[in-house]
């Protein structure tokens, strides 16, 4: 557990005694392929990393009556799941789903919340990463929505065109 | 004589003391029933209001339905609810996916030296149903 959580995403840059305090509290957990870690809109209690496998974040897309799930990004070993748990209001705002025999380790938040007030320094260092994380998310999708819009955009530009 | 006294003293004591008990059970009996009377006709009141309210009956939207929502451009005549015309097939998710996988990869530039042209840099991909 020591030796992969120190390489870890979120947990970089954290010396000895902060990745021990981590590693007491993380619980691993199997997935079999296809199966769900969470959902959208399940309640966030366990901040996630992924150890083994592969884990599609996804979101729900409604046409025509039929649910299906979009993946959005396929998290690896070391990346993080579910930065929802940290963050109000404490829900899932994707649903992950492991794509082949997975295992994640989990971190309840409020054990989590009790290491970084035993040890501020582990809980700084864990902020600033979770922050770039959740940034880089922020972004991506701040793109990927702008991108979309400027297509609409030409889209009915080149419809209105047409017509006249 | 200074016996007496005292007695004299502890007894109107012992009196005022009962009286003093006696008008807080009196007031705490009052003050409750007047409390519970004001609850009661409270409660009488909002039974009726509600007797004379009609029923609302909130029809949970379907999702798809919540999803078709009026677009910036769309025009007046589209505004219908009608469902998507479009099936939701297995090719039809696949190319979703290839086209949130492509725009990810385009975008992930853009997510590290964030600037105008790699915020528009080409994906090849296009979503458009024909």
């Amino acid at each position: 557990m020591y030796e992969f959580l120190s390489h870890a995403e979120l947990f970089d840059g954290l010396n000895g005694d902060g990745l021990r305090q981590l590693a007491v509290i993380g619980r691993r957990r199997s997935l079999a392929a296809g199966e769900y870690a969470f959902l959208l809109g399940d309640r966030a209690d366990d901040l996630y990393l992924v150890s083994e496998g592969q884990v599609d974040l996804c979101f729900p897309m409604a046409l025509g009556g039929i649910v299906k799930d979009i993946t959005v990004e396929s998290v690896g070993p070391g990346k993080a799941l579910g930065w929802s748990a940290l963050v109000r209001p404490y829900r899932f705002t994707l649903a992950a789903r492991a794509t082949e025999p997975s295992e994640v380790v989990s971190f309840p938040r409020p054990e989590l919340l009790q290491v970084f007030d035993a040890a501020p320094e582990v809980g700084y260092r864990f902020v600033i990463k979770l922050a770039e994380v959740v940034g880089f998310r922020l972004l991506t999708f701040q793109a990927l929505w702008v991108r979309e819009l400027q297509r609409a955009v030409l889209a009915e530009t080149q419809h209105r065109a047409n017509r006249g | 004589m200074k016996p007496e006294r005292v007695l004299l003293l502890g007894w109107r004591e012992d009196t005022n003391m009962e009286a003093t008990i006696v008008l807080v059970l009196v007031f705490t009996f009052l003050v409750g029933g007047m409390t519970l009377a004001l609850a009661m006709g409270y409660r009488s009141i909002e039974e009726s209001r509600s007797e004379q309210r009609p029923e609302r009956h909130v029809q949970p939207a379907p999702a798809a339905y919540v999803m078709a929502g009026h677009g910036f451009f769309e025009r007046a005549a589209d505004r219908t609810p009608a469902p998507p015309a479009i099936a939701f097939d297995d090719a039809l998710l696949a190319q979703l996916e290839r086209h949130v996988r492509a725009e990810q990869a385009a975008v992930s530039q853009f997510v590290h030296f964030p600037s105008v042209d790699s915020l528009y840099s080409s994906s090849g991909t296009s979503l458009r149903v024909h």
